[in-house]
């Protein structure tokens, strides 16, 4: 994904990408259906009501109060009262039951199409190969799956069925007014412009106001959460005075964010509700004059007047499902892009079930680069056999990282294969593969959850019994009980445990999985020496009957090694145990001998 | 209910603006009762309709009706303006009185509460007092002012007929008093179930790697697909109370019509009322469905409200820390003596003692190295000195004076620290270094930056001592982060400087020369070093080490290597470290 997502087409019918999003209503196409059917009914219902008072009034009641004439018309008169009446009823019962059910119906299907779109979208984003990770930042996949997907729901629940339903009722009043009488329906139709011009100059403004109200908000909570988290700091050096008038002057400029709207709504909603009676008022004088020639009756009038009242509410929701066009069909082009993504590791149509695996890796002539820029290995070769224990050590960035992705094949090296007990890994199946692969990181991930889950993560099978025995052989049923026991809760990333805990609890993890071949990426960071040592013994265990490539950031650790890699540059630069890299004489025992200096 | 309306900051803004909001009630009034007018001019001109009246007398009461609207308009358009806006300036002094209150609370109270609560009270809790006492108050007096007007006026026309039509919008009323609270809450609901599913895919991102490590991909898409399921089932949920709160409004609204039609019309036909007034009491239930709608609105206004006050004012009577005490007169240079005897320290909650008959002996001008585990009680023991925990009294004497006695302001004006984990706020360089005192020029702020090993980094930035670091900034690495905060302290020229593990992230070459360049600055001031790393205490004129809360051994660098304990054993791994680091 090069573009940035805030560089869109920007046309906001995009008639390709609205069909691409329809697509996922399809499944779902009689339920649509069946809601905008019921839209039609509801919306002729709701068209009927004026008419039918016009005629009562035109009918029955004006000449009755006009002439005051004699009881015969009475019954009659009062008949086609009931019969009015009757009918409003029974159309005002189905209009409501009606819509009811179509709201309903509405939303259960728009809930589901955004279900699936969601998971879909999900996924797809956590089935793709870590490169899609490297390139897209968390934050923004988050809001793929979030807000993005947000907007689409409104779209599909509020949107489409609805703005059909405005726009017939708009369509229809029109065409009413205009056959019962051309000229009242210029004069009552003459503000909707007015109104129409008002909404927009206002709404626009409000959007841009809101805009700099949540920039505001943003702003004060980003200070708020500063100041709040860096309290021991400012009470430390007595600076609650100079915090506290910054932030004033934050929540100053708030406030007047806030008050520009004000401001805004403030000559809207008068505005709003002056036009109407405008057009009321012109109503009156030109349906007087049209009565008093004869053109007209009262009735025509009031529903003139009526069908006014009844067009304001669509006017406004047409003008609003507008913008949600608009940003559905941005949210859309967001969500497609990531669905279009097909960074993926080529998997093998044939590959081969993994079971129990010896643990032999061998790296043949490996080169690699992320993103065709600078390579990062170089002609990466070496022979590890079963259940021997290799130490890689080498300066910052001189690859010792990408090896342990590559072995893990959370990439495929551009030229060159890597195998395990003699088959390329490509040919494995990638699931089974990483069974047998255990990696712990110096950044160890736990997710929010119990300790259990975090111990088995996903392989249910494992029973208690076992992921307690396999904390105990890497000595983390301290960490475990502190916490609670196997059900003891985790916070989000582990945010209460410390650098070395966490690594301990990486190591029943591990331990717990058994994995034939062990990748180590010792911690040093952050971490105090005391519990270092703690850790050590762990890896002791841990390292017992697999295979072992790990980062070693300790002289001590490396000494017992059956091989160590030395890599500068993205080549391995010297090969051997502790006392062939001494005689080599070369960076190795350089570094050894300053060290026996000491 | 109306608990809100006390708030004290809200009161004491209301006095502030009381003329303002004088005019601002006569607004409310005039937007009240003059929509009234509209309806009763509407059915007079009917009534010129039906009888074929002049034009005169139509022009008339249209003209009427026109200058009416266009007044309720200005009353609206001022209401707004003024009620409004006030909310808005009285929102302003809450928040700044409850987060003057807040950074004046004991650091205690801090270390149990979470920040996101917190900024929620700041937030949410403030704004919904504020709709409380602004709009909520505003539209139910106004909507309840049209309300009686409209009411009344039906009731003097035709009571049968008013009390008829007005039946289902009291019914109306009362169902949005129960329907609203429950869509609020639903709301709620949605918007949790969507921040767990956003936290859960921001977890699954972040942990990618770890997932397709463990193969975990099925097992976490099964687990979203769940969350997407919740959030969708509760998103219906609240559509069918939608759904519900739709139909009622439209239908009994609509049945109050059909009312006026059927019992309207019978009167029309028995002549005892016309086509006017039939036509205005329309026009009056339409301006009726709105505050039926609103006023249920304002009652869960109030509801809420009234929770986010309770939540507000258990936060204005936490004490705030005690800061009075005296300032007894120190020495003007060469550091402070410290002496710390038998202190024994417990967290609360914590069942563990953090330190334990601890003493020792700090002269003026020395330096004290501490060294041990994580969790041994250094930072703790620091924490006491600030008194952001506060110590027994008699257990820490600063020049022979025990600082429990002592002013705050006094104690912390004595001393600087460097905390562990250094703290940048999202500001320019020369703000962050001159944070801890109220003025400095600009010399000052560059030679603190020098003597904290920052000049070469303040090359590279793109506006040096101005450039902004943080979230809306570059991002300063975990070193040059320390080094911000160690100028920061060293520009205060206090006579106590506490480093807690200040130097970690700084590589060795680089703590090697700030320490140099501090000889000099050191010996003007009493220090305390903790240290995970040797290097930076070999040269302390006295080293502790620390272990569950304990001495256990103490000395200079030569002494405790001869010892051969845990220093020792420490001091050996992180030489091994280095020397493969440097490779």
């Amino acid at each position: 994904m090069a573009h940035d997502p805030e560089e869109l087409s920007g046309r906001a019918f995009d008639r390709k990408l609205l069909r691409r999003l329809l697509r996922f209503a399809l499944p779902y196409r009689r339920e649509f259906m069946t809601s905008t059917g019921m839209l039609l009914c509801i919306s002729a219902m709701a068209l009927a009501g004026p008419l039918l008072l016009r005629d009562l009034i035109n009918g029955v009641l004006s000449h009755h109060a006009e002439a005051g004439s004699g009881a015969g018309s009475g019954d009659e008169a009062l008949g086609a009262l009931l019969f009015t009446s009757g009918v409003l009823l029974v159309l005002g019962i189905l209009t409501f039951g009606l819509r009811f059910l179509q709201i309903r119906l509405t939303n259960r299907t728009g809930q589901r199409v955004i279900h699936d779109l969601r998971t879909r979208l999900y996924d797809h984003i956590t089935k793709r190969s870590l490169k899609f990770f490297d390139q897209n930042p968390v934050g923004k996949l988050v809001t793929r799956v979030t807000s993005d997907i947000e907007t689409l729901n409104e779209f599909f629940v509020a949107g489409i069925d609805v703005l059909l339903y405005d726009l017939v009722r708009i369509i229809g009043i029109v065409a009413i007014l205009f056959i019962v009488d051309w000229q009242m329906a210029l004069v009552t139709l003459s503000v909707v412009p007015l109104i129409l011009a008002w909404s927009f100059v206002f709404q626009r403004r409000a959007r841009r106001l809101f805009r700099v109200v949540r920039g505001e908000v943003g702003k004060l909570n980003a200070s708020l959460n500063e100041y709040l988290s860096g309290v021991r700091l400012i009470q430390s050096l007595r600076r609650e005075k100079a915090v506290l008038a910054k932030f004033s002057a934050d929540n100053r400029s708030l406030k007047n964010a806030h008050v520009a709207t004000v401001w805004n709504f403030a000559w809207f909603f008068p505005g709003l509700e002056l036009l109407p009676a405008l057009g009321t008022a012109m109503l009156l004088v030109v349906g007087h004059s049209r009565v008093r020639e004869g053109d007209l009756q009262v009735g025509d009038v009031i529903m003139f007047w009526t069908y006014l009242g009844h067009f304001l509410e669509p006017l406004r929701q047409v003008a609003d499902k507008y913008n949600v066009l608009q940003g559905a069909v941005a949210a859309g082009e967001r969500v497609f892009r990531v669905l279009d993504d097909e960074t993926a590791l080529p998997l093998a149509p044939d590959a081969s079930p993994v079971a129990r695996v010896r643990g032999a890796v061998s790296f043949r002539d490996v080169h690699f680069a992320y993103d065709d820029r600078k390579p990062v290995l170089k002609g990466i070769s070496f022979d590890m056999s079963a259940g021997a224990k290799f130490a890689l050590v080498g300066p910052t960035g001189s690859g010792k990282s990408t090896i342990i992705s590559l072995l893990s094949r959370f990439y495929d090296p551009t030229q060159g294969v890597i195998t395990l007990d003699g088959q390329d890994l490509r040919t494995y199946e990638l699931a089974g593969l990483r069974r047998q692969i255990g990696v712990v990181l110096q950044d160890v991930f736990l997710f929010e959850g119990t300790v259990r889950e975090n111990l088995h993560l996903g392989r249910t099978e494992l029973t208690d019994e076992a992921l307690l025995a396999a904390a105990s052989a890497v000595q983390a049923l301290p960490v475990i009980e502190r916490l609670g026991g196997l059900s003891g809760h985790i916070q989000e990333r582990g945010s209460t445990l410390s650098v070395g805990e966490k690594q301990l609890l990486a190591f029943a993890r591990t331990m717990a999985h058994d994995p034939a071949v062990l990748v180590l990426d010792e911690a040093t960071a952050h971490i105090d020496t005391a519990t270092e040592l703690l850790v050590q013994s762990a890896i002791a265990r841990l390292t017992q009957g697999r295979t072992t490539l790990a980062i070693a950031h300790r002289l001590s650790t490396i000494q017992s090694s059956d091989c160590i890699l030395v890599l500068h540059h993205g080549e391995l630069r010297e090969r051997g145990t502790h006392e062939q890299l001494l005689r080599e004489n070369g960076i190795y025992a350089r570094l050894s001998r300053l060290q026996s200096l000491a | 209910m109306f608990r809100f309306l006390k708030d004290p900051d809200v009161l004491a803004s209301a006095r502030e603006h009381r003329s303002l909001l004088w005019s601002g009630a006569w607004a409310v009034l005039g937007r009240g009762f003059l929509p009234l007018a509209g309806p009763w001019f509407l059915g007079r001109s009917i009534d010129i309709v039906v009888a074929a009246g002049s034009n005169h007398a139509l022009w008339r009461y249209v003209g009427w009706m026109m200058a009416f609207a266009v007044f309720t308009a200005a009353c609206q358009f001022w209401m707004r303006w003024v009620i409004i806006g006030w909310s808005r300036v009285a929102e302003l002094r809450t928040r700044n009185s409850l987060f003057g209150h807040l950074l004046g609370l004991p650091i205690p109270w801090f270390d149990r509460s979470r920040t996101g609560d917190l900024l929620s009270r700041l937030n949410s809790d403030v704004e919904a007092v504020r709709m409380g006492y602004g709009p909520g108050v505003m539209h139910a007096m106004a909507t309840g002012l049209t309300t009686i007007g409209a009411v009344i006026l039906m009731v003097s026309k035709n009571p049968l007929l008013a009390g008829l039509a007005l039946l289902p919008l009291f019914f109306l009323f009362f169902s949005m008093k129960r329907l609203l609270p429950s869509i609020h809450d639903l709301s709620t609901a949605v918007q949790e179930s969507q921040s767990t599913l956003s936290a859960r895919a921001q977890e699954a991102f972040s942990g990618a790697r770890v997932i397709k490590a463990f193969s975990r991909e099925d097992h976490e898409n099964e687990a979203f697909r769940q969350l997407s399921q919740g959030v969708a089932e509760r998103n219906v949920a609240l559509a069918k109370k939608r759904a519900v709160l739709n139909c009622l409004v439209e239908g009994l609204g609509g049945l109050s019509l059909l009312v006026v039609t059927i019992v309207g019309g019978l009167m029309i036909l028995r002549e005892s009322m016309t086509i006017g007034t039939f036509t205005a009491f329309f026009a009056y239930l339409n301006q009726l469905i709105w505050p039926m709608i609103a006023l249920g609105w304002t009652l869960s206004l109030y509801q809420r409200a009234d929770a986010s006050f309770d939540r507000l004012n258990a936060l204005r009577q936490v004490a705030p820390a005690q800061t009075g005490g005296h300032a007894p007169g120190l020495p003007s240079d060469g550091g402070l003596g410290i002496r710390i005897r038998n202190l024994t320290f417990r967290y609360p909650d914590s069942p563990r003692l953090a330190l334990s008959e601890l003493s020792v002996e700090i002269p003026r001008g020395s330096v004290l190295g501490i060294v041990g585990r994580t969790a041994a009680g250094k930072s703790t023991l620091l924490k006491l000195l600030l008194r952001l925990h506060e110590p027994a009294p008699g257990t820490i004497e600063i020049e022979g004076s025990d600082i429990a006695s002592w002013s705050l302001d006094h104690l912390r004006q004595q001393i600087s620290v460097v905390p562990q984990e250094s703290f940048l706020f999202s500001d320019s360089m020369a703000a962050n270094i001159a944070f801890g005192v109220d003025h400095a020029d600009r010399a000052a702020i560059e030679a603190a930056a020098r003597a904290a090993g920052l000049e070469d980094d303040l090359r590279s930035f793109p506006d040096g001592l101005d450039t902004v670091v943080g979230e809306r900034g570059i991002t300063l690495s975990g070193g040059q982060r320390q080094r911000v905060a160690l100028a920061r302290a060293l520009l205060r020229r206090s006579p106590i400087l506490l480093l807690d593990d200040a130097l970690s992230s700084v590589d060795v070459a680089t703590e090697r020369v700030i320490l140099d360049g501090w000889r000099e600055h050191l010996r003007a001031r009493t220090t305390i070093i903790v240290s995970h790393r040797l290097s930076s205490i070999v040269e302390a004129d006295q080293i502790i080490v620390l272990e569950s809360g304990r001495i256990i051994e103490r000395g200079h660098h030569q002494d405790l290597l001869a010892q051969g304990g845990l220093y020792a054993r420490l001091f050996r791994l992180q030489q091994d470290e280095r020397e493969l680091e440097s490779l």
